[in-house]
C-alpha cells in the first residue's frame, strides 16, 4: 500500500543557541511538511536559520523543542548512533563546498556512505556506485582524485555520493554557492532531472533564480517560516 | 649582520610567544643531546683520553700471539720487552712491570697494598711526573740498592696525611723498610688502583733466551713523535725475522706460530668496556635521531600555523634563503638552549653511567667536561638543529605561496604533503625505537642464556679470598707454603657455617689465568707440530668438593700428594678427549718442561670454564697439587652458609692464626666473579633497555603529535563522514588504523634494520644467541601497545567531533 504520510513533518520546532549567557533563537516554532517526491527550496537572508533548519532535518543537529517525524517516525530524541544510521539510510547530503575527501578517489568517495552500512556486499556497493556516477555523468572519472576535477565535476560527484545510498530525501545546502554560473546551472539541471526521476529534494539557497526551480519555496526570516509577501515587507523594513 | 641580529631577535620573540612549543622542543632535544654528551664524555674518558697519561695516542702495549695455539696474551717476557726497547728509531721509551702487592700493618691488622713492580722508564712512557721527589733511577735498580718506592697520591694522604716532607721517610712493606723517593700525581693510576710503585731491578738472567716464552709482564712503549702503531708493528715483525735468521729462537717459536705485536694503550685499557661503549654510542645517536624527528614533526605542525605568515613575507619580497635562514636561526637557538642543558647534565649523567658500570670495569676513569666534549656537544646540537629545522624550512619556502594567500593557508593537497613528511618522520622514529627495543631484547635474551651456561662448577654459596705470600720465609719455601695453606684450610673448615674449604690458584673467573705448554711421555712433537698446551691450576684436596666439580675417572688429590711424593696431575675431560681420544689417560705421564719431573695422570674431572661464559676457547686444564708447587699465593674457597662479610672475618682470622704477617688481598663471592665476567653484557642490557624505553616514550610522543595534528587537520573530513552515516566507532577505527599503518611501516623498517644489526653484532659479540625472533615479537607488541596508547586520545577526540560543528568550520 502506498505511504501517504508526509516524508517530513515538523511542528513547533525551536532551536536556541547559548553562548556566554546570550540566547540566540535560530528557529522559533517552525512548522514544515515535505511530501514524497516534492522539490522544496528554502530561502531567506543570511542568518535567517535556513541552514540550521536543514541540519535538523538532516539529523546533524537536534532541536531545542518541537516535534520532528521522518517517514512517520519521531526522530528528535534519538541518540547519536541511531541518528547516524538514519542519516546513512534515509538522507543524502549535498554541501556547498562539496566536502569530498581529498585522499579518496571519486569511486571511493561515492562508495563511502555505503561502507558504513553493515551487510552490504561489495558487488552491490560497486553496482550502486557505478549507477550513481552514471546518473551524474561522472562514471568516466571514477579513478580520479577530487583535486583533479573542476568545481562543477566535484559537485556532481557529491551528488552521486548523496544518491548512492538511495536516500528518502536529498538535502542540498547552497549546492551552487561555490560554482560559477555555468556549472551552477548544470548542477541545478542535474537536481531537476533527479526530481523528475522521483527524488525528494530539499534545497537551501539564497538565489531566487535557483529557488524558482523548486515545486515549492519556503521563506525563512528570523527563524520563522514566512510567506513571500511577509518576507518582502520585512526586507523592505530593514532597508528603510 | 643587521639582518642576522634581526633574525635572532625574531627567533627569540617566537620562542617567548610559544612557551609550550619552546619547552617541548628544548626538553626533547636536551634529552637527545644530554644522552649523547653523557656517553661521549665516558667514551672520551675511557677510549680516547685516559686520565693521567700524556698524549696517550703515542703509548702502545706489547702482546704476544701463538697463532698455532690460538693464544693471544697481553703480556710479554723480558726478552720480548728488550727486543721492543731496542727499536730506537721507533721507540722513545720502553718499560716493563707487573702488578704486585705488599703487606703493611694498619691499625694492628695486616692489609694488602696493591703495588706495581716496574722498570724506571715506566713513568717516562706514560709522561707522568711526580708532584714531590723523583721517580726511579738506574741506581735504584741495582741488585743491592736500598729499597725505594714511589707512592700514590692516595697513599700519601692516607699513610702520611699529605705531609710535604714525606720524601726520605720510610714505609714498612712486607716487613722491610722502603724509602719514599716520590709522590705521584693523583690522576696517574697505571696499572689501575696501585698505591705504590717499586723498581723491578731486572737481573741479566731475566734477559736470557730461556726466558723468551715466560710471559708474565706488561710492557709499554712510547712511540717517537710521528711514528705510527703500524710502523712499530712492522719494526717488531722485522725484529722477529732477524731473530729467526740469527737462530736466536728455538723450534718452539716456529711450532707455536709465535709473534709479538703492539696495540694502542687506549684500546688495551678500555678492555671489556670498549665494545659496550661503541654500542651505546650508536644507541644514543639513534635516540638523538628520534628526538630530532620528533622536533622536526613539531616544526612541521607549527609550519601549518605559520604558512600564511611566510606567504606574506614572500609576497613582500623575502627571498627563500632569507626565510630558510630565519627558520634555521630559530632551530639553532632552540638546539643551542638544549645543548646548554645537555652540557650541564651530560657529564653528570656520564658519571652516573660510570657509577652504574661494575667497579671492575670502571675503576680509575674520570668523566670531566673537557674541550672535546664541548666541541662534540656543539657539533651534535648543530646537527640536530639542521636535521630538525632544515626539512620543514625548505618545505615551507618551496611551497606555492600564492596558494597560501588565496586559500588562507588551507589547502587539502598541501596538508597531505605535510602529513606525508610527518608520517615519514614518525615511521623513522618507530623504526629506530623498534631497532633499540629489538637490540635490548636481543642482549637480554643473550644475557639470560649466558647466565644459564653451566661453568662446570656450582658457584652458589662459595666465597673466595686471595692471599699473596709475603715475607722471605713464605715466598721462597715450598714446604712452608704448603704448611701455611694447609693450616688456613684447616682453620677455615673449623669455622662456623663453613661446610667445606680448600685452596686453589688461580680461581676460575678471577683476575689471573695460568697456562703453559706440556709434553706427553712417548709422544715426541713432529716438525712444525704445535706444542701441546693447556691452562694450569694448583689446588688442595678439598677443591672438588667445595666447587662441586665432578670426578669422571681415577682420583683427585689427597693429603698424601705432597712435595716429596710422586708428582701427580689431574686433567679435565677436554684435555683427556683431545690427547687420549680412544684411550685412558690415567697412568700416562706429562711434564711442563724438561727441567721438571714427569707427573702421572691420576684422574679426570669435569670441564670448567676459566674466564668466560660467552665462549670456551680453553685447550683444557691441568690441575697440580698446591702442595707440590712453589707459588705466589693461594685463593681460599669455602662453601658456606654465611655471607661474605662473615667469611672475610673468618678467613682473616684463619690467616692470622697461620701466619700473622700475611694479609687478605681480595675477597668476593664466586657468583660475583661469574657476574663480573658478564658485566659488559649486563651494561649493554641496562643501558640499551633504558634508551629503548626513552625511544619508546619519544615515539609515543611522536605518534601522538602526528595523529593529533592529522585528526585536527581532518576534523572537517570526520564531520563529512559522520554526516554520511559514520558511527563514532568508525571514526575511531579510522584514526587508529592510521596509527597502525604508520606503526606497521615503521616496524617493518625497524625489523629489517634489526636483522641487519643482528648480523653485524654477531661478529662482535660471541654467543649473541638466537633471540632475534622473540625480540622482534616483543618489540612489535610493545610498539603496537605504544601506538594504541598514543592514538587513543586523538581517536577519541576525533570520534567525539560534532559533525555539525565540523561542517560549519569546513
Amino acid at each position: 500500500m502506498e505511504n501517504t504520510q508526509p516524508l517530513i513533518e515538523i511542528e513547533g520546532l525551536t532551536k536556541v543557541f547559548y553562548t556566554d549567557e546570550i540566547e540566540t533563537h535560530a528557529l522559533s516554532g517552525v512548522h514544515l511538511k515535505i511530501e514524497r517526491g516534492e522539490y522544496v527550496a528554502m530561502s531567506g537572508p543570511s542568518g535567517c536559520g535556513k541552514s540550521t533548519l536543514l541540519s535538523i532535518v538532516g539529523l546533524l543537529d537536534t532541536p531545542t523543542a518541537g516535534k520532528y517525524l521522518l517517514n512517520g517516525n519521531e526522530v528528535e530524541n534519538l541518540d547519536f548512533s541511531q541518528r547516524s544510521r538514519i542519516r546513512n539510510q534515509e538522507i543524502g547530503f549535498i554541501f556547498q563546498s562539496f566536502n569530498l575527501i581529498g585522499d579518496l578517489t571519486v569511486y571511493e568517495n561515492v562508495e563511502l556512505p555505503l561502507t558504513y552500512r553493515s551487510g552490504m556486499a561489495a558487488s552491490e556497493r560497486k553496482r550502486r556506485v557505478q549507477e550513481s556516477l552514471e546518473r551524474v555523468g561522472m562514471a568516466h572519472r571514477m579513478r580520479h582524485y577530487p583535486s583533479q576535477l573542476s568545481g562543477g565535476q566535484q559537485q556532481r560527484v557529491a551528488v552521486a555520493r548523496a544518491l548512492a545510498g538511495s536516500p528518502s530525501i536529498l538535502l542540498a545546502d547552497e549546492p551552487t554557492g561555490n560554482l560559477d554560473s555555468k556549472n551552477g546551472e548544470a548542477v541545478m539541471e542535474l537536481l531537476r532531472n533527479l526530481h523528475r526521476e522521483g527524488s525528494t529534494i530539499c534545497m537551501v539557497t539564497h538565489d531566487p533564480r535557483f529557488a524558482a526551480h523548486a515545486d515549492r519555496n519556503i521563506h525563512l526570516f528570523d527563524g520563522k517560516v514566512v510567506s513571500e509577501e511577509e518576507l518582502q515587507q520585512q526586507l523592505a523594513a530593514i532597508q528603510v | 649582520m643587521q639582518t642576522l641580529l634581526q633574525d635572532v631577535r625574531y627567533a627569540l620573540r617566537q620562542m617567548r610567544k610559544s612557551p609550550g612549543f619552546t619547552v617541548t622542543v628544548v626538553l626533547t632535544l636536551a634529552l637527545g643531546i644530554g644522552a649523547n654528551t653523557a656517553i661521549f664524555s665516558v667514551v672520551n674518558a675511557v677510549l680516547r683520553h685516559p686520565e693521567g697519561v700524556d698524549r696517550p695516542g703515542r703509548v702502545a702495549v706489547l702482546h704476544v700471539d701463538y697463532k698455532k695455539l690460538g693464544l693471544n696474551i697481553p703480556e710479554v717476557s723480558v726478552p720480548d720487552y728488550a727486543d721492543a726497547a731496542s727499536l730506537h728509531k721507533l721507540v722513545e721509551a720502553a718499560a716493563i712491570g707487573y702488578q704486585s702487592g705488599f703487606n703493611v700493618e694498619q691499625n694492628g691488622q695486616m692489609t694488602r697494598l696493591r703495588a706495581a713492580t716496574v722498570s724506571r722508564q715506566w713513568f717516562q712512557v706514560f709522561g707522568a711526573r711526580p708532584i714531590l721527589g723523583r721517580t726511579f733511577s738506574a741506581a735504584d735498580e741495582l741488585p743491592h740498592a736500598a729499597p725505594v718506592t714511589v707512592i700514590s697520591y692516595n697513599l700519601w694522604q692516607q699513610q702520611f696525611g699529605g705531609a710535604t716532607n714525606v720524601v726520605g721517610k720510610s714505609i714498612e712493606l712486607n716487613q722491610q723498610a722502603y724509602r719514599v723517593i716520590g709522590v705521584m700525581r693523583s690522576d696517574f693510576d697505571w696499572p689501575r688502583e696501585r698505591m705504590l710503585w717499586v723498581p723491578i731491578g731486572l737481573r741479566p738472567a731475566a734477559f736470557s733466551e730461556h726466558n723468551r716464552f715466560n710471559e708474565g709482564d706488561t710492557a709499554v712503549v712510547r712511540l717517537k713523535p710521528g711514528v705510527t702503531l703500524a710502523e712499530l708493528n712492522a719494526g717488531l715483525r722485522e725484529k722477529k725475522q732477524e731473530e729467526f735468521r740469527l737462530g736466536t729462537f728455538n723450534n718452539y717459536a716456529l711450532q707455536a706460530g709465535w709473534s709479538m705485536y703492539a696495540t694502542s694503550f687506549t684500546k688495551y685499557v678500555a678492555g671489556p668496556l670498549r665494545k659496550p661503549l661503541y654500542v651505546l654510542f650508536g644507541v644514543v645517536m639513534l635516540v638523538l635521531l628520534i628526538a630530532t624527528a620528533n622536533v622536526a614533526g613539531l616544526f612541521l605542525a607549527r609550519s601549518s600555523a605559520r604558512s600564511r605568515e611566510f606567504a606574506i613575507r614572500a609576497a613582500l619580497g623575502a627571498s627563500a634563503t632569507r626565510m630558510v635562514r630565519q627558520l634555521v636561526m630559530e632551530t639553532v637557538l632552540l638546539a643551542g638552549t638544549a645543548a646548554l642543558l645537555g652540557v650541564a647534565a651530560g657529564p653528570a649523567m656520564g658519571r652516573l653511567l660510570l657509577h652504574m658500570v661494575p667497579h671492575n670495569l670502571a675503576e680509575g676513569y674520570l668523566v670531566r667536561l673537557q674541550p672535546e666534549v664541548l666541541l662534540f656537544t656543539a657539533g651534535i646540537a648543530l646537527l640536530a638543529a639542521l636535521l630538525a629545522g632544515i626539512g620543514p624550512a625548505l618545505r615551507m619556502t618551496w611551497r606555492d605561496q600564492s596558494v597560501e594567500l588565496r586559500e588562507g593557508g588551507r589547502s587539502a593537497t598541501a596538508s597531505a604533503e605535510k602529513q606525508r613528511l610527518r608520517s615519514a618522520f614518525v615511521i623513522g622514529e618507530v623504526a629506530m625505537a623498534f631497532l633499540l627495543l629489538c637490540g635490548a631484547g636481543l642482549f637480554l635474551v643473550s644475557l639470560r642464556d649466558l647466565q644459564q651456561v653451566n661453568p662446570g662448577f656450582d658457584a652458589h654459596h662459595v666465597m673466595v679470598g686471595a692471599v699473596y705470600f709475603a715475607g722471605k720465609e713464605l715466598t721462597r719455601n715450598q714446604a712452608r707454603q704448603a704448611e701455611f695453606v694447609h693450616t688456613v684450610v684447616t682453620n677455615l673448615s673449623a669455622q662456623h657455617g663453613i661446610k667445606a674449604a680448600a685452596a686453589v690458584y688461580p680461581i676460575p673467573f678471577g683476575t689471573s689465568m695460568m697456562a703453559s705448554g706440556f709434553w706427553i711421555e712417548g709422544r715426541p712433537l713432529g716438525p712444525n707440530q704445535a706444542q701441546m698446551h693447556s691452562n694450569i691450576s694448583y689446588a688442595t684436596p678439598g677443591y672438588l668438593q667445595v666447587m662441586r666439580i665432578p670426578l669422571i675417572a681415577g682420583r683427585w688429590f689427597t693429603s698424601e700428594d705432597r712435595a716429596k711424593t710422586t708428582p701427580v696431575v689431574v686433567i679435565d675431560e677436554r684435555l683427556a678427549h683431545r690427547w687420549w681420544p680412544r684411550s685412558n689417560p690415567i697412568g700416562h705421564q706429562i711434564r711442563t718442561n724438561k727441567h721438571l719431573p714427569w707427573a702421572t695422570v691420576i684422574g679426570v674431572v669435569g670441564d670448567v670454564r676459566g674466564a668466560s661464559l660467552e665462549q670456551n676457547t680453553s685447550d683444557g686444564m691441568r690441575y697440580y697439587p698446591l702442595a707440590q708447587a712453589n707459588g705466589y699465593g693461594a685463593e681460599f674457597v669455602a662453601r658456606t652458609r654465611e655471607g661474605l662479610t662473615q667469611y672475610r672475618a673468618q678467613l682473616r682470622e684463619a690467616v692470622r692464626q697461620a701466619d700473622g704477617a700475611q694479609a687478605i688481598s681480595t675477597s668476593e663471592t664466586l657468583e660475583a666473579l661469574l657476574a663480573n665476567s658478564l658485566a659488559g653484557r649486563r651494561l649493554i642490557v641496562w643501558m640499551l633497555g633504558a634508551f629503548a624505553g626513552l625511544a619508546l616514550l619519544l615515539s609515543i610522543i611522536g605518534i601522538y603529535g602526528l595523529i593529533s595534528f592529522v585528526t585536527t587537520q581532518r576534523t572537517g573530513e570526520m564531520g563529512v563522514r559522520m554526516a554520511l552515516g559514520a558511527q563514532r566507532s568508525d571514526v575511531m577505527y579510522l584514526v587508529l588504523s592510521s596509527v597502525l599503518r604508520w606503526t606497521t611501516a615503521g616496524m617493518l623498517c625497524g625489523a629489517a634494520c634489526s636483522v641487519a644489526a643482528y648480523l653485524v653484532l654477531r661478529h662482535f659479540f660471541a654467543d649473541l644467541g638466537d633471540g632475534v625472533l622473540i625480540s622482534i615479537v616483543c618489540a612489535t607488541a610493545a610498539l603496537i601497545l605504544a601506538g594504541a596508547i598514543a592514538g587513543f586520545l586523538p581517536a577519541r577526540r576525533a570520534a567525539s567531533v560534532d559533525p555539525m560543528e565540523a561542517l560549519r568550520n569546513e
